[in-house]
């Protein structure tokens, strides 16, 4: 993305008439959480700890849980509320209790559908109705490999595994 | 330096008494004999006499160094396996200066004890009993290592651990002229002893060989000394958060640090006392304080015992407001904390947030460097054209743009670690207030019941009086324990400031060792050509030192790095004799022999046998006076030549070295 587009030039230009603002965007650093390589990564890491064998060569997942673990892998503070939701799945009040604003921000998370669709035409997934399947290639098995030979992004799988043991229900899915 | 004249194993067994010597002579000294004659157990009698057996990793006094069948069953050639009931090993030493030295050890039997007999140069003996490792350098009277370096003439040296410090023992030091077969061939000082935790003993072994005494004395200076830092800055941490915590306790937060160098530490503790800062930080002075609750403890005793009391009707109403205030003070306090423990929890949060963002912005950066696993070129797996990954509104980041995040990541994570240590201040601080205010309250609480319920003004000024003067007296013992506190806490500071103007660091100097280790180094070449180093072959090899470690380099590489497999061997016999060369040269501290068992097995090929073999005719100085013993096995052919240009090689006949006493 050309730096004179990027959001933090928009922002400098829309402070700069009201708040005279000194911003040298050559100087600001972007958050690696929109970079390509970490979000495959954490896309492979939530589906090999979230993916069940469909034929005996294949693993696959279902799109909403991927999406919601690779979120909630990012953000581990947001682990206490998914548990929360789960445990109300059958109790409708306490079921409104739960903040909103995870839902409305996992289901924004328009990054992962970019990777996905990205993993697709590269043939490392692919894509069901509901599902994603393991593709050709062995990008995903192989990174998740890596990560755990290097002891990379440990933090993020600590988190994946513990979600896991957490019950996600359709309804908890929603939008996938 | 000594010579070796004798090596003695001698004992009992089921089959009667049984012997075995082996006499030495000056210079080099090859014995050459069949395998399993017992030519190494020959070796380990000196290292066992000499009580360095801890390089061969067996515990204290244990005999584990000589092989099962010299210490519990022995075979004289008819086949019947004959247990051994007693043994020992004798080693007979003559120093240059004509005094000599028989020290015997128990194989079989009570290991822990060295029979020594000293024979002065005009002929007089003298025997004793020694412990071979208890405090065997720190009793003059009974410690063989402490006899030993005396007789030898050696200087007893301190070398630092890691909690203290500790001598260099001779075992410290035979890997430097004791190369056993089993594990001296591997490396350069292979049989070192690193369990004794003694600092950089590998180099500081070099140079007490080569007599380069002032840099040791130099280098255990300067490692007490950092581990004295060490010990004044933890000190120095700990009264500091003594000083903060105590001073919080009230309520006043102030600067002071036992962070930075001792002597950063020490200018600032030199400077304004804890009173002084906690006067300018805090705006609280003890003295003037006690001064002013004196004169007003003095006042109200004065009003209650003679003043005129008159009748003011308003001191119910004084003490009621002074209630109420005390009420909102308190209530402010309660709500001021509250909204403290929730920035704490804030800042507790985003911190875990910043510090699970830095993690993961460290781990990205890691695995772009690394590049295992990521995606190079990404291609259409049917078209094979290349994908853009910007046409999925998608962006890689480069290496440096992740390392500016994380960055400033950490730029955030030091911001919020601050903010909230200033916050848990805050609370203490805070909590501190509160703990007064409501002290204050009951007491005007208790003040406002008391004037209420007396009957007349004059009886209502009285006892507001009481309670107030009471009040004040309590403020005062306050003020006493807070001031000894402080006290206490600047003896502390002052003691911490006086210990450390006295310590002072000792200048030394190590111009002993340079010309020392300039000298080892030119001989070390000499040898390593002489004994064909492959690395060493061409005309300009390269640029051949030493480091600080005295490991060879060539040319900015290890020197065991390069070259064949069996350079190895070479490398190793070559440093361990131009050390002795050196050593005698440099009037150094080596105890002029050099032991170097098998070297021949180390790599059986002609040319390495060729090679040696010429070493020995033409390598070695003949001036020098260090005594060489290699045990080896030669052919008849090479026997003869180095017996026809004049090497002694002593040929080993017969079956073993052990025989019966017949």
């Amino acid at each position: 993305m050309p730096r004179t587009n990027s959001p933090l030039s928009r922002l400098a230009g829309l402070l700069s008439g009201y708040a005279k603002p000194v911003i040298d965007v050559d100087r600001l650093a972007p958050s690696s959480v929109y970079d390509l390589d970490y979000r495959i990564a954490l896309v492979a890491l939530a589906f090999q700890v979230n993916s069940k064998p469909f034929t005996p060569d294949v693993r696959r997942v279902r799109t909403g849980q991927l999406k919601l673990a690779q979120f909630i892998s990012q953000r581990p503070w947001l682990l206490p509320v998914i548990r929360s939701w789960s445990n109300s799945r059958r109790d409708h009040e306490a079921s409104l209790l739960v903040p909103q604003h995870l839902r409305r921000g996992y289901l924004a998370d328009t990054m992962f559908d970019d990777v996905i669709d990205f993993l697709v035409a590269r043939g490392s997934l692919v894509r069901g109705a509901s599902h994603l399947l393991e593709g050709a290639t062995p990008l995903i098995r192989r990174i998740y490999e890596t990560a755990l030979q290097s002891s990379l992004f440990t933090a993020e799988l600590e988190v994946l595994k513990e979600l896991s043991a957490i019950t996600m229900t359709n309804e908890m899915l929603e939008g996938s | 330096m000594i010579e070796i004249e004798q090596i003695v194993i001698n004992g009992l067994s089921t089959a009667g008494a049984y012997a075995g010597e082996l006499k030495l002579g000056n210079g080099l000294q090859i014995f050459s004999g069949r395998n399993h004659y017992g030519k190494s157990l020959t070796a380990t009698a000196i290292a066992w006499c000499l009580a360095v057996e801890p390089i061969f990793g067996i515990s204290d006094n244990q005999p584990l160094c000589f092989p099962e069948a010299a210490r519990e069953r022995l075979d004289f050639g008819d086949g019947v396996q004959h247990l051994v009931i007693t043994s020992r090993a004798g080693l007979f030493i003559k120093h240059t200066d004509g005094r000599k030295l028989q020290l015997w050890r128990a194989i079989k039997g009570d290991a822990s004890v060295i029979d020594v007999i000293e024979t002065s140069a005009s002929g007089k003996t003298k025997s004793s009993r020694l412990n071979t490792r208890l405090e065997t350098m720190q009793d003059p009277t009974g410690g063989m290592q402490f006899f030993l370096f005396e007789w030898m003439e050696w200087p007893r040296e301190k070398v630092s651990t890691f909690r203290g410090e500790a001598s260099i023992y001779l075992e410290n030091l035979a890997p430097l002229f004791y190369i056993d077969q089993a594990e001296g061939w591997t490396n350069i000082q292979a049989l070192q002893i690193s369990r004794y935790g003694q600092q950089k003993i590998a180099e500081t072994a070099v140079e007490y060989l080569l007599g380069a005494i002032e840099s040791i004395r130099q280098r255990f200076a300067l490692q007490q000394s950092e581990q004295r830092d060490q010990s004044l800055r933890d000190e120095a941490h700990s009264i500091a958060d003594r000083v903060r915590s105590a001073l919080l306790r009230f309520g006043w937060d102030i600067t002071w640090s036992g962070s930075g160098t001792v002597a950063s530490i020490l200018k600032r503790w030199s400077g304004p006392s804890i009173s002084e800062v906690l006067l300018r930080e805090a705006n609280v002075d003890i003295a003037r304080s006690k001064r002013a609750n004196i004169e007003r403890t003095e006042n109200l005793r004065i009003l209650l015992t003679k003043g005129d009391v008159g009748h003011d009707d308003s001191v119910p109403a004084i003490a009621s407001q002074a209630a109420i205030d005390l009420k909102t003070r308190r209530n402010e306090l309660s709500k001021q904390l509250h909204t403290l423990r929730l920035q704490k929890e804030n800042a507790q949060q985003l911190t875990f947030t910043i510090q699970h963002k830095l993690k993961s912005a460290s781990d990205l950066l890691r695995y772009k460097k690394s590049h295992v696993g990521r995606l190079e070129v990404v291609e259409c797996p049917t078209c094979h054209r290349d994908l853009n990954a910007e046409t999925f509104s998608l962006q890689q980041q480069s290496e440096e743009s992740v390392e500016a995040h994380v960055q400033a990541l950490d730029r955030d994570r030091i911001m919020m670690l601050d903010n909230l240590s200033a916050i848990e201040r805050a609370i203490v601080t805070t909590t501190a207030e509160l703990a007064s205010a409501d002290d204050e309250l009951r007491t005007a609480e208790s003040a406002l019941r008391v004037v209420t319920q007396s009957t007349s003004p004059a009886r209502e000024q009285m006892a507001k009086l009481a309670i107030d003067l009471s009040s004040a007296e309590r403020d005062y013992q306050r003020l006493q324990d807070v001031e000894s506190e402080i006290e206490s806490l600047q003896k502390q500071v002052n003691a911490w400031v006086a210990g450390v103007k006295q310590s002072t660091v000792p200048a030394g100097t190590d111009t002993d060792r340079k010309f020392r280790v300039e000298q080892f180094s030119t001989t070390l070449l000499q040898y390593l050509r002489a004994l064909g180093h492959m690395a060493l072959k061409s005309p300009n090899p390269g640029q051949f030192y030493l480091d600080n470690l005295y490991t060879p380099y060539l040319d900015g590489r290890r020197l065991r790095a390069i070259g064949s497999a069996s350079d190895q061997a070479r490398l190793v016999a070559a440093y361990t004799l131009a050390l002795a060369v050196t050593a005698e040269a440099t009037k150094g501290y080596h105890p002029g022999f050099v032991l170097l068992d098998e070297p021949l097995q180390q790599n059986p090929d002609p040319q390495h046998r060729e090679l040696f073999v010429r070493f020995l005719l033409a390598g070695l100085p003949t001036a020098t006076q260090i005594q060489v013993i290699i045990f080896t096995n030669l052919t008849d052919a090479e026997i003869k030549h180095l017996q026809a240009h004049g090497r002694e090689v002593h040929e080993i006949k017969g079956d073993h070295f052990l025989q019966l006493i017949s």
